[in-house]
């Protein structure tokens, strides 16, 4: 059941989330496209033990945050972060007061460190807290004391941006 | 502008499912080499196991070729380690392969690639230091030998050599005890440190 093509057909579909996961983790072009190589080829390790008990989606997270979070660069300065956008892709067609805003949001997301992007993130994809603890391997009070922290640093932190 | 707003502005803006990749490509990728850390230790696990199984080889045939006392000790003293390595090797193989077939979530998948680092590294340096003294008798005894019914062995100052060898001994072991350090800080310690800084941002409410 688990074949390389239906591996193949899942990752294309869902391939979405790892380009999302690599923008919020890596800045250059070059570190992405590493960051996605690695990460599709841990999934592709990983998808014999797939169950299909919990959603590809959910599982992909799983894979991909862990590979990012774990991912060993030789320059770890890089990982002070600048401004890489999270949904950059949607900023061009917004109003240019909205823009600054969004803008403003996405540059203090970058500031986060590799555990809140990854709560923002899940947070973001609409996934519930309970979901969240799941993937992160915390409790659902832990993410919902976590992501108030979160939401509290963005607001302050956007204000410098705009 | 609060993160529920921008949450809400984005699913407005959502941008399309778009697929960069094709499949051809993604195939390609599930047959490159891996470049994470994890899989350079199994890299490195593997090689160290083919090594440890070379040596235990060499070893068994220098105690086939070689019937001397002290060349079949060293050789038994090899084969013992080898065999001592060989398992805790394959134990940590084991580790690295289960982590890599599993999905854990992420704080169990940081604690299990801490320990699979640590582990490593502790056996690297703790290896490193063993051989020390074990090569040092080893010298001393084939010195002595290369010596012994000589007619240098009259003129000989057991004394003077002694010291000397114990000197050079102490030396070299404080050379590998600081060189293997900063080796393993080198390759692991600040990405270590990482890690472990994550876990506990985690770990912390």
């Amino acid at each position: 059941m688990h074949t390389e093509t239906n591996f193949i057909q899942s990752i294309t579909q869902h391939q979405n989330i790892v380009h999302k996961v690599c923008n919020l983790y890596m800045n250059n072009e070059q570190d992405k496209k590493d960051l996605f190589q690695e990460i599709v080829l841990s999934a592709w390790k990983g998808f014999a033990n797939f169950k299909g008990d919990a959603k590809f989606s959910t599982w992909l997270y799983r894979v991909a945050l862990n590979t990012a979070i774990t991912f060993f660069r030789k320059e770890m300065k890089q990982l002070k972060t600048v401004y890489n956008g999270y949904y950059a892709d949607t900023l061009p067609d917004m109003p240019p007061n909205e823009n600054e805003q969004l803008a403003a949001m996405h540059k203090a997301i970058a500031e986060l460190s590799a555990i809140d992007k990854a709560l923002v993130m899940l947070y973001l994809e609409d996934y519930s807290y309970n979901d969240i603890g799941d993937i992160m391997g915390i409790s659902s009070n832990n993410v919902a004391v976590k992501m108030n922290r979160i939401k509290t640093k963005l607001k302050e932190n956007s204000k410098k941006y705009l | 502008m609060e993160l529920d707003e921008f949450k809400e502005r984005l699913k407005e803006n959502a941008p399309d499912e778009t697929v960069i990749h094709t499949a051809h490509e993604l195939q390609g990728y599930i047959h490159r080499r891996a470049a994470s850390s994890i899989k350079k230790i199994k890299r490195s696990i593997l090689f160290e196991l083919a090594a440890c199984a070379v040596f235990i080889i060499a070893s068994v045939w220098a105690w086939e070729h070689y019937p001397v006392s002290y060349v079949r000790a060293f050789a038994l003293l090899s084969v013992f380690l080898c065999c001592f390595l060989l398992l805790y090797l394959g134990a940590l193989y084991k580790k690295v392969w289960t982590y890599e077939k599993e999905a854990p979530a992420v704080r169990e998948g940081l604690q299990r690639v801490i320990g699979i680092i640590e582990q490593f590294t502790r056996l690297y340096f703790r290896f490193t230091m063993i051989t020390l003294p074990i090569a040092f008798i080893f010298g001393l005894i084939t010195g002595f030998l290369s010596l012994n019914g000589g007619a240098a062995m009259k003129s000989f100052n057991w004394q003077k050599a002694i010291f000397f060898y114990t000197c050079w001994f102490i030396f070299w072991s404080a050379v590998m005890y600081f060189f293997s350090k900063w080796y393993i800080k080198k390759l692991y310690g600040n990405y270590l440190q990482q890690l472990k800084d994550q876990l506990k941002d985690i770990e912390n409410g």
